[in-house]
């Protein structure tokens, strides 16, 4: 619906009313065609791997959910549940105001210490969301004058941290190290800071960063490395570490960030650097001083995720096995999933229109994955994107990969078939 | 990419230099028609900020993000830029 405001803007309609009413009836023509079209659905019965998705029209199916990001399955977990009842009961509901005006508790202070030394940093702050970590701290620490490069395909909360905090910023094409140091040779002595930010897992290919070869590039230009570990933190590496650990690299990583709604089954995010750079953005970002803190009951949700991790590794075991069982059904069926590596599984499927079809044909068949299409893509690289995780059963992969195979093939989207 | 320079450009050299940033960012490259709107080429929002910065450097000067919005095609932007 962005594209459609910005064709509107092309045309010369900027009134708000006309604009919103121009995309409300986008949205509304949307789920006229397919009410379970993705914008407004929920589900029944919340983090369930198995939900029924209900429409506002009250169009309701039962799948198997492939789209939420409860990596290691812990959301469930009686320990975890009990820390937070527990949790609950003692400290209340809410944390009760920001950080800076009492809103938080042990907890809070116990989740940072525990953040820092899981990541091997001095030091972390903790926000509400992954989406304000980023922002508050790419709009913090860089100065008006100092330049940010980001890769194409971070998340859009990186982006608007780094226009919020009123630098000059740029992107290299995605995991291209060549453009990267273009970027950096065209930027020299010209900023007295440079930042480049990736993510370590991309969210949306689920390829890995060459992390190792852009830490190679500080040697030769100076930067500060910020790291989006938000799909890798909890399940790569040493007790969830994340993949720069996994690299070696873990200290040349000057400001690590990640999301606890992922692999930790709670929600907030933090970022871990010196604590010289975590007092800055505490102090720099008003998405940590004047927003209301964590709750407690995230804080021990969190805490209880990083004691099961070290204590229960099965679970990082069973995610990764069960990625590789459903990569290798599709690989051995001519899927093309491009460079994804880890637990989210984005089958390219460039026609638009099949790509849809596609969804909608294997949601039919009680399997739902997000179709991503342009601008959160490439426009040629539009994808259908599985999550796995390891609630999921080898049984409800096996009904996924049947199901896709069959439509699949139907509409002429393997690359065998369209070989014979 | 060109050194920073500050001697004037004309607008060819700006064209050219236009054509070649355009280029270098389609994933299916295709002809570029200078009088075509940026968006036909991929340019999106992203990269529309990333080739202001990179003209800046090659021109020697300030190039606002926003005049390849208000400057919407390659000719328009040449021209503007060469006015400058």
């Amino acid at each position: 619906m962005g594209l459609l405001r910005e064709e509107l803007s092309r045309e010369g309609i900027t009134n708000l009313d006309v604009v919103a009413e121009g995309v409300a009836r986008g949205i509304a023509a949307e789920a006229a065609a397919d009410p379970l079209a993705f914008y407004d659905m929920f589900t029944r019965g919340g983090t369930d791997v198995e939900a029924t998705l209900v429409a506002p029209s009250g169009d309701e199916a039962s799948c198997i959910v492939f789209s939420q990001n409860v990596y290691l399955g812990l959301h469930r977990h009686p320990t975890l549940v009990a820390r937070v009842q527990e949790a609950v009961a003692r400290y209340g509901v809410t944390s009760g105001g920001s950080p800076t005006g009492g809103g938080r508790c042990m907890l809070h202070m116990e989740l940072a210490k525990r953040l820092a030394a899981r990541t091997q940093k001095e030091a972390a702050v903790i926000f509400p969301t992954g989406y304000t970590a980023n922002v508050g701290a790419l709009s913090s620490l860089p100065n008006r004058k100092d330049l940010i490069i980001m890769d194409h395909e971070s998340h859009a909360s990186m982006f608007d941290g780094v226009k919020l905090s009123g630098a000059r910023w740029l992107v290299f094409r995605h995991n291209d190290v060549a453009d990267l140091e273009a970027k950096l040779q065209l930027a020299q002595g010209r900023h007295p800071n440079v930042f480049v930010a990736i993510e370590s897992v991309y969210s949306m290919s689920g390829d890995v960063a060459p992390v190792r070869e852009i830490v190679a590039l500080k040697r030769r230009y100076p930067f500060y490395l910020y790291v989006d570990e938000a799909h890798s933190f909890g399940i790569y590496g040493n007790q969830g570490g994340g993949y720069c650990a996994t690299q070696g690299v873990q200290d040349d990583v000057d400001f690590y960030m990640a999301t606890m709604s992922k692999a930790l089954a709670s929600s907030g995010g933090f970022v871990a650097a010196k604590a010289s750079m975590c007092a800055l953005i505490m102090s720099g970002t008003g998405a940590y001083f004047a927003h209301a803190a964590m709750t407690p009951a995230s804080c021990a949700a969190a805490l209880s995720a990083l004691d099961l991790i070290e204590q229960e590794p099965q679970h990082a075991a069973r995610l990764h096995e069960h990625a590789g069982y459903m990569r290798a059904r599709l690989a051995e069926l001519g899927f093309d999933f491009g460079a994804s590596v880890g637990p989210i599984i984005a089958i390219v499927v460039p026609d638009q229109d099949k790509l849809y079809e596609l969804a909608a044909r294997i949601r039919h068949d009680g399997v739902f994955a997000l179709p991503m299409t342009f601008p959160v893509v490439p426009l040629d690289r539009g994808r259908l994107r599985f999550v796995i995780t390891a609630a999921h059963t080898r049984q409800q992969i096996d009904r996924a990969v049947d199901a896709l195979s069959r439509h699949a093939r139907e509409l002429g989207l393997l690359q065998r078939e369209v070989a014979r | 990419m060109a050194d920073i320079c500050t001697a004037g450009k004309s607008v060819d050299d700006i064209r050219e230099w236009l054509v070649a940033a355009v280029t270098q960012r389609q994933r299916n490259r295709v002809p570029i028609v200078t009088s075509q709107p940026f968006y036909m080429y991929e340019v999106d929002s992203v990269e529309r900020v990333s080739i202001a910065y990179e003209l800046e450097v090659w021109l020697g000067r300030e190039v606002s993000d926003s005049a390849l919005v208000e400057y919407d095609s390659i000719d328009k932007l040449a021209a503007y830029l060469a006015e400058q």
